[in-house]
């Protein structure tokens, strides 16, 4: 498989109180994903535990988690612990030297469809250029 | 509690290295406290040798799962069926669940997967600190219920030393010094007295000087 031909799979992960709503203006202003993106839904990004992330690393090429911006957090804490998950699992990939860059965290507030848009094709992107996940289980 | 924390995943991948089937046990008591060894660290762990093991083109099938306990025989007896469909076990418990599974199941390989590191508590989410030393004769009664064994940097029965400075050990800036926080507690008790008394040196025959330690009560026994 080309590079030009490898569909990265990517799981998104996005608190309902900020990636949601960027996701639906962003598909509302014309935005399409590719077909290997799945995405899921969460009531705060403080839900998504450590495992979730692997889990989805482990059959997947990349993960992108959406929070509400630091401050903003309707939990109060959500974002910033999944900020420091995201951090413990980047020391785990790099023991076991999975690029660190297959899993990302942004920050949005509820109506960033723009930034939405550019971030996870950029990460699409980016993860095309990076190649599949070596450490990806055979389907 | 005992605390733990995992080793680091290349000793762990090399331990396992030539296994094409393991079964991971966690403990549910002490380890998944500390948040070392419980069920979810179990499935992490799994997960990244998974993805280790994939990248080198070598795949591995893990089996999991996560005892109550296991330090004690008919918790570890649960485990049987796993244990003897694989190649060899990683245990995430502390050492002595390491050893509870050797002496129970002698013809299996058993890795450990943490660092047992100390007897401790969590002083809030996410930290843990060292508390006893299990010396096998506590003086906890004449220093105020702060141990002076695993608490001051020296052991000194009889402190502090010269290097306690703002209340602050000089082996490390961060450490409170035992002393200074035993002479605070017996004040506020209004026991300052109890200073007075000199503790002798220490019998350190019921610690790890007096070898393997062991306690037998007829009066339990079955």
């Amino acid at each position: 498989m080309t590079k030009r031909d490898f569909k990265p799979k990517i799981t998104v992960f996005y608190c309902e109180h900020s990636g949601l709503l960027s996701a639906d203006m962003a598909i509302k202003s014309g935005f399409v994903y590719p077909e290997s993106v799945r995405m899921i839904k969460v009531p705060c990004s403080g839900k998504i535990e450590s495992i979730h992330i692997m889990r989805a690393l482990e059959e997947g090429d990349g993960v992108v988690i959406y929070a509400c911006h630091k401050e903003a957090c309707q939990f109060l804490r959500g974002n910033l612990r999944a900020e420091a998950r995201l951090a413990y699992i980047k020391n785990i990939l790099k023991e076991i030297s999975i690029e660190e860059e297959r899993v990302q965290m942004y920050y949005l507030s509820p109506s960033n469809g723009v930034k939405f848009t550019r971030t996870l094709s950029t990460f699409y992107e980016d993860l095309k250029s990076l190649g599949p996940n070596a450490g990806r289980a055979e389907e | 509690m005992i605390v733990g924390e995992r080793k680091p995943m290349q000793e762990i991948l090399d331990m396992i290295a030539d296994h094409k089937k393991i079964f991971i046990a966690g403990c549910g008591t002490c380890v998944a406290v500390c948040m070392a060894g419980g069920d979810k660290e179990v499935s992490i762990l799994s997960s990244a040798i998974k993805m280790a093991r994939n990248k080198e083109n070598k795949p591995i099938e893990i089996l999991e799962q996560t005892p109550l306990r296991q330090c004690e025989w008919e918790f570890v007896d649960e485990l049987k069926d796993k244990i003897e469909a694989c190649e060899a076990v990683l245990s995430m418990a502390c050492g002595i669940g390491v050893q509870t599974l050797v002496e129970r199941f002698p013809k299996v390989i058993v890795y450990p997967a943490v660092n047992t590191t100390f007897l401790g508590l969590p002083e809030e989410q996410g930290v843990w600190s060292e508390r006893c030393g299990a010396c096998g004769n506590c003086v906890l009664d004449k220093t105020g219920g702060i141990c002076p064994i695993v608490r001051c940097s020296k052991s000194l029965l009889n402190g502090p030393c010269g290097g306690s400075q703002d209340g602050k050990c000089e082996v490390d800036p961060e450490v409170d010094c035992a002393w200074q926080l035993i002479y605070d507690r017996l004040k506020t008790l209004g026991k300052l007295d109890d200073l007075t008394e000199i503790l002798p040196p220490k019998d350190w025959s019921t610690g790890r000087d007096g070898g393997p330690r062991k306690i037998v009560r007829e009066d339990m026994k079955l």
